[in-house]
């Protein structure tokens, strides 16, 4: 069977040139960063390259990266370590209701501790409004968190305009760029962020490794302990093969961006205007125009979303619905149902992600499949028949 | 579409489905959130996220897709709060009777339709008959391992789908295809517990209740209960009362909060009542059958008249008394080996 991913958002297969890249680091180059012997001391070049690397690309200095084990660690990192350590000026964080769950639960963390959290809904495209911003910000407001693109509908918020919001009452800003970065261009200096969540494993790179960005002399408080790691700022043994295929992959992403977006834009729009053709009742989800290429979200009227990724899986085809949880199943996807869509229009949304190996040719077979199953699902759909 | 758990039963339905020519699709259902209802994160109940994986390394192995499906909701409302509500009102439910009829069956059937899969199926120790052209559950072939009991209240029309891989077998048999799989599962002890209380600490569900007296059927205070949620009628052990007989749980007295007591020789009754019937057999035209009764999962199946009340109630009358018939438990009738139907016991004479 024809096997087609589309579920790049999810995660994505290390690119060649990466896996090259990091090979060194496993058994030649294997030693302890922080270690004063020859092993250590060429661990730490290639770490340091990386960071210098990835620091001279989104514009900032390496001091500011700070390696993690991946988006999640990010968000966390960022959201806890900045509450924690500014609470003399308040215990108040703002956020969005379309964010990862890696940034809800963080803040959700926070109750216990006395926290209190302001969630914004976004409009009907997913756009969350500088006003409201405004509005949400209180005297003790510490920290303001919101998304780049969204992972289930893709999205982009209009970072530097809700930065400067913040910046304007005197709160840091935090922004999870973990579905943008390698997609669309953007530095740091740009979004005027304080700090920045990236993953690698969303851009061709490993599994295992990410970084957070920190502006200077932002006041974060560790939340491990140990060495002197990571300008203490993050304790443990250093991912030097990590965070080699994190450079690599920066560096690629951003050598190709622009043939890669332009081809994934002309594939995603063939997809969705086959979709338009071919199937009635269906409904975009999300900024059709503020988007990452890759990223598109269709909700097909009167069928259970749960049911269209089963039967497109069994013809090979991987999709989503939701967002996935460590049990494997579909949970209703609260991105979908904040943007103040129906629940049972929610329930038959679709996030078809596309990247680097989606191929053009794939786009009718894929078409030809969709509709079929679509078809088939409505025509035993009780909710289509009794329209 | 298989309903599997991870457990050795719905393990090796799979094998054996796949041996039959079957094209398989694993389905388990995630039905409450992990972390809600347990302490450990990996107990040994069938639905923890630990058999869930093995569920997903049983499918793998056989070449067979295999998804987790969320029916937290469904099985929220229709089982859990029914949980507590019967806790509450003093009655003793079986939520796994409710579960396959409520939940499992129905929400297989409809992802299978919904998929183009012909034929559901389970790993329950059971199977189903061709009796005169009319399909029916039937024990299965080897009666200590049955579970048609827990299987009465599944829609008639569901059973032309219906599959049960292994109700042919003994467990030992079953035992033998785990290992000649290599299912690294087959340690696994299978547990009395509710999935939804692994712990089978049930206050954690169903919250404390007060302590209040216990007495005998003449009123006399013998000692005094720890809240009525930890008793169940037929109860003799943790009663903590010294008396020259052994003393029974006769019934719970929510109303008063009192815990009525009785000898052996008080907790057999012949009668009672039956309600939210379900019945394989056409029975519009009957008043009255001649079958056998089975009240509780471990009881042997008593002879009995079931005579028809109305829409979906029944009285039931056995012909020699029965020991603690409960209120809440599912009474489920047999003509030998066939199940004829069944309904959940509402009030005992």
């Amino acid at each position: 069977m024809k096997r087609i991913y589309l579920d790049h958002n999810a995660t994505t297969p290390v690119h060649p040139e990466v896996f090259e890249a990091m090979k060194p680091y496993f058994m030649e180059t294997f030693g302890n960063a922080s270690s004063v012997h020859e092993f250590g001391r060429k661990a730490r070049v290639a770490l340091e390259q990386a960071r210098e690397f990835i620091a001279v690309i989104l514009k900032c200095s390496p001091e500011e990266i700070i390696f993690t084990s991946g988006g999640t660690e990010s968000d966390n990192m960022a959201i806890k370590g900045s509450a924690f350590a500014n609470t003399s000026r308040g215990k108040h964080i703002v956020t969005s209701a379309i964010e990862h769950h890696a940034v809800l639960e963080s803040c959700h963390s926070l109750k216990r501790d006395g926290f209190e959290t302001t969630i914004l809904k976004p409009d009907s495209k997913g756009i969350i409004s500088p006003d409201d911003l405004l509005k949400a910000i209180r005297p003790d407001t510490v920290l303001v968190t919101i998304m780049h693109a969204n992972n289930e509908i893709g999205t982009i918020q209009d970072i530097p305009k809700l930065a400067e919001v913040a910046h304007q009452t005197g709160v840091l800003f935090h922004t999870d760029a973990v579905q943008t970065t390698g997609k669309i261009p953007y530095t740091i200096d740009q979004l005027g962020v304080d700090m920045l969540s990236v993953s690698g494993h969303k851009l061709y790179g490993p599994k295992g490794i990410g970084l957070l960005y920190i502006k200077k002399k932002t006041n974060i408080r560790a939340l491990s302990h140990g060495g002197s790691h990571e300008f203490k700022r993050r304790a443990g043994t250093e991912n030097v093969p990590g965070a080699v295929g994190l450079a690599k992959a920066i560096e690629i992403a951003w050598r190709d961006m622009e043939s890669e977006s332009a081809r994934l834009k002309r594939m995603v729009t063939k997809f969705v205007d086959g979709v338009k053709s071919r199937i009635n009742d269906i409904t975009l989800i999300g900024d059709q125009i503020n988007r990452v290429p890759n990223t598109v979200n269709i909700a097909f009227q009167a069928v259970e979303g749960e049911s269209i990724v089963l039967s497109l899986d069994m013809k090979g085809i991987a999709v989503s619905s939701g967002s996935a949880c460590s049990s494997g199943a579909v949970d209703p996807s609260h991105v979908v149902l904040a943007l103040g869509i129906p629940a049972e229009l929610a329930q038959g949304s679709i996030r078809f992600s596309f990247g680097r190996h989606s191929q053009e040719a794939d786009i009718d077979y894929i078409l030809d499949t969709l509709e079929t199953e679509i078809a088939r699902l409505r025509s035993i759909s009780p909710l289509y028949q009794s329209r | 579409m298989l309903a599997i758990s991870g457990g050795v039963d719905s393990s090796v339905a799979a094998a054996l489905l796949k041996e039959e020519g079957y094209e398989v699709v694993g389905i388990t259902f995630k039905n409450f959130d992990y972390n809600d209802y347990s302490k450990d994160p990996s107990p040994k109940n069938c639905c923890s996220i630990e058999t869930l994986n093995k569920a997903r390394i049983v499918c793998d192995k056989l070449g067979i897709p295999h998804y987790v499906i969320n029916r937290v909701d469904q099985f929220e409302k229709e089982v859990i709060a029914n949980f507590k509500q019967s806790y509450e009102s003093g009655i003793t439910p079986n939520p796994c009777v409710r579960c396959n009829s409520l939940v499992r069956w129905p929400e297989l059937i409809h992802l299978a339709d919904d998929l183009g899969i012909e034929f559901v199926a389970t790993g329950h120790y059971a199977q189903i008959a061709n009796v005169d052209g009319r399909l029916l559950i039937q024990r299965a072939e080897f009666g200590d391992k049955d579970q048609t009991y827990a299987l009465w209240g599944i829609k008639r029309q569901y059973l032309a789908k219906t599959l049960f891989p292994v109700g042919k077998y003994a467990k030992q048999h079953i035992m033998e295809i785990a290992v000649k799989y290599n299912f690294a599962n087959t340690s696994y002890i299978e547990s009395q517990d509710l999935c939804f209380i692994p712990d089978g600490n049930y206050t954690d569900v169903l919250g404390i209740s007060s302590p209040g007296e216990i007495v005998d059927v003449d009123g006399n205070v013998l000692g005094e209960h720890k809240g009525l949620l930890h008793y169940t009628v037929g109860q003799r052990r943790g009663l903590g009362i010294s008396s020259p007989e052994p003393l029974y749980v006769l019934e719970i007295d929510l109303g008063a909060n009192r815990l009525i007591v009785g000898t052996e020789k008080q907790i057999f009754k012949s009668r009672f009542l039956a309600k939210e019937s379900n019945w394989f057999i056409d029975i519009s035209n009957s008043e009255k059958i001649r079958c056998r009764a089975k009240i509780r999962y471990r009881h042997e199946p008593a002879a009995c008249s079931v005579i028809f009340a109305g829409s979906d109630k029944m009285e039931v009358v056995f012909d020699e008394p029965q020991r603690a018939i409960t209120p809440g438990q599912s009474a489920v009738f047999y003509d030998n080996q066939i199940l004829l139907g069944g309904g959940v016991i509402e009030a005992v004479f």
